[in-house]
């Protein structure tokens, strides 16, 4: 039997209703009580989360502490530093069959978070070998592997249930072609499998146009369906993880298009940004009514079959092709997923456009199309594209990377005030 | 031919990496030839970069909201280093809240940065300081003041009602 986080998704799913969470940290004990526990009264199909702070997630667990004592603040909760009692006392009463709560943690090397939530009684977290290395670390995908190999099985071994999503639709959070993020996370979800974790959820970050967008999430659950057959699994939507729209008019309109997005598509679970995003650490306020406007933009869409989708079918089709490519080209490298995982980063067979990180290649670019799309303007050594040229294309401008970042939220900040539809809410 | 050598870095728990790549290009467009260390990078390779490179400029970018503290990290280590002296500015979210930006800017200041960028005209600001720094050298640059907002609450040294 399932934990509680896929107890409660799958009896959500079920009832036709849209799980929502937020994204959020605090530092103080008491902060983060009162998040938790305005998330958790909320009247609405809700998830609560830890959101680890930096200074953990690259193993410094003294520096949180000290600059709390100082008065400052940290970007997160500080899982491993804080007593356990602390954290015990954090979550007694709220966390349960009604109330699960996750960590989200961004740990290359993820064994002292992993061993504190599971002393403490959390059995559902998030990461990945390649997810949680490549865009959270400096340290070597290889290390960051065997690290995370020990994690699963220290999770499978020592709660019943144990959850991992896995970060792979995420990435770097923006100007990634959906085929990598797709294949990222179906590959992270055999990694985790391999060692001994049977429950596990497949993320993917909202894109820059919603067709693609709905394609590429019925191509996701295609092909985890292929992989995962033994496996409880869900697919959990991000609202927009790039540069977010600065006005609030423009945030709460994405806010509201990725719940939109995440029913259309038949996604279980949101993880929901505020209107606070492109400038701090949102307020617990601005997190409660992020999930509901998320939620309530959810029950004004149904699932959207792919035959009433002509629209999207096109970037359906190409995503599942390019996905599955990439997943089995991975998958023959070697018998051990993470062996896999490493050689294939070596080789270039997967290479994320503009990471930085040692052990990524680089030699891949992302645009975006005339429709919008996130499409690849640089192949590299992927192994998809067929005859396409492989050259590196002309020198990318400051000004035009910035655009392409600026790309969504300046499309929404432009918006013109609604007016309200016939029937639409308020 | 490049008119000057700037490192880039970020404080070690920060992994944001599209700040860099930004930087990166517009340090190049603007005449620099850039040392782009990464994401998280450590304290220990930033001195020893600075050391052996002697660049003319070192530009820290963070955004996670821990930047003014590791700022202050990386300050320490530089001035305990010898042969580490060098023209140096941080940038972006540098700590949890926007409204803390007057403060860092003044305590950074205070601290030796030779200016801090942080708020919406951020970018123009800095190619204003690199050109200025190119045609006169950046340890020449004077930083405006930073700003006292009167809620900031700071006791006024030397001055004196009457
Ligand atoms: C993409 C993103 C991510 C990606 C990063 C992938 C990667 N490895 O690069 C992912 C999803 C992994 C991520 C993770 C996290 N993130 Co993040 N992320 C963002 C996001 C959405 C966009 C950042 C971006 O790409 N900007 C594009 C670049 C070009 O712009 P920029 O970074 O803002 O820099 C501009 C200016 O600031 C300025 N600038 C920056 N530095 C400097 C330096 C100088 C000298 C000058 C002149 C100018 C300058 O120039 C740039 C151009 O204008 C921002 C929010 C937003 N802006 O919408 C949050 C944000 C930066 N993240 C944040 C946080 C806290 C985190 C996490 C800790 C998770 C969490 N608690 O939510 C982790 C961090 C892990 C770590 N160890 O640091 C916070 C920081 C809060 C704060 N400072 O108060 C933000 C603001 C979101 C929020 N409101 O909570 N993130």
């Amino acid at each position: 039997m399932p934990g509680h986080l896929d107890t409660f998704v799958a009896a959500q799913r079920d009832a036709g209703r849209l799980v929502v969470q937020p994204r959020m940290g605090f530092g103080p004990v008491a902060t983060m009580r009162d998040g938790l526990e305005r998330v958790a009264a909320l009247d609405v199909p809700v998830v609560g989360t830890l959101t680890l702070d930096s200074y953990t997630r690259v193993g410094d667990h003294v520096t949180p502490l000290e600059r709390l004592a100082a008065g400052e603040e940290v970007n997160g909760y500080p899982l491993v530093s804080h007593p356990p009692d602390a954290t015990r006392e954090l979550l007694a009463g709220l966390l349960g069959p009604e109330f699960p709560v996750q960590v989200r943690h961004g740990t290359a090397l993820p064994q002292a978070v992993i061993r504190r939530s599971v002393a403490v009684g959390l059995d559902a977290t998030e990461g990945g070998p390649v997810s949680y290395c490549l865009p959270y670390s400096r340290l070597p995908l290889a290390v960051a592997v065997d690290a995370w190999a020990e994690s699963c099985r220290v999770l499978a071994g020592e709660s019943e249930h144990g959850h991992v999503e896995s970060f792979g639709g995420c990435l770097l959070g923006q100007l990634c072609p959906p085929s990598l993020l797709v294949a990222v996370a179906v590959l992270e979800a055999l990694f985790f499998r391999q060692h001994g974790v049977r429950h596990v959820s497949l993320s993917y970050a909202q894109g820059t146009l919603a067709e693609q967008d709905r394609g590429a999430i019925r191509a996701l659950r295609l092909l985890a369906a292929e992989h995962l057959a033994d496996m409880t699994w869900h697919v959990v939507l991000y609202t927009y993880m790039g540069m977010f729209p600065r006005t609030p008019r423009g945030a709460t309109a994405l806010i509201a298009d990725s719940a939109r997005l995440a029913r259309h598509a038949g996604c279980e679970r949101l993880i929901v940004k505020t209107v606070s995003e492109a400038w701090q650490i949102p307020s617990v306020q601005e997190n409660v009514g992020a999930l509901l406007l998320a939620s309530d933009a959810a029950q004004g869409s149904d699932l959207l079959a792919a035959d009433d989708d002509p629209d999207a079918r096109g970037f359906q089709d190409e995503v599942l092709a390019e996905a599955r490519l990439l997943v089995d080209t991975v998958l023959d490298l070697d018998a051990d997923v993470g062996r896999a995982l490493v050689r294939a980063f070596e080789r270039g067979l997967l290479d994320i456009p503009f990471c930085l990180h040692a052990d990524n290649r680089g030699a891949t670019r992302c645009a975006i199309d005339d429709r919008g799309a996130l499409v690849w303007s640089q192949l590299g050594m992927l192994p998809i594209g067929g005859a396409r040229s492989r050259s590196a294309g002309p020198e990318l401008r400051s000004d035009q990377l910035f655009a392409m970042l600026d790309h969504v939220a300046s499309r929404y900040d432009s918006l013109q005030p609604a007016t309200p539809r016939r029937g639409a809410p308020r | 031919m490049s008119d000057f050598r700037a490192v880039l870095c970020t404080v070690e728990s920060d992994s944001h990496m599209w700040n860099l790549v930004y930087l990166q290009l517009l340090l190049e467009e603007n005449g620099g030839d850039v040392v782009n260390l990464g994401a998280c990078t450590p304290v220990r390779d930033v001195v020893e970069k600075v050391r052996s490179g002697r660049p003319d400029l070192l530009v820290l970018s963070s955004v996670n909201g821990h930047g003014a503290h590791g700022a202050r990290v990386l300050r320490a280590a530089l001035q305990a280093a010898s042969g580490a002296a060098v023209p140096s500015v941080a940038g972006g979210k540098l700590t949890t809240a926007e409204s803390d930006n007057d403060r860092v800017r003044r305590e950074l200041l205070a601290a030796g940065w030779t200016d801090v960028f942080t708020g919406d005209d951020a970018v123009p600001r800095f190619v204003r300081f690199l050109d200025a720094g190119k045609a006169r050298g950046f340890d020449r640059w004077h930083a405006p003041e930073a700003v006292v907002a009167p809620w900031d609450d700071v006791p006024l040294v030397g001055t004196e009602v009457r």
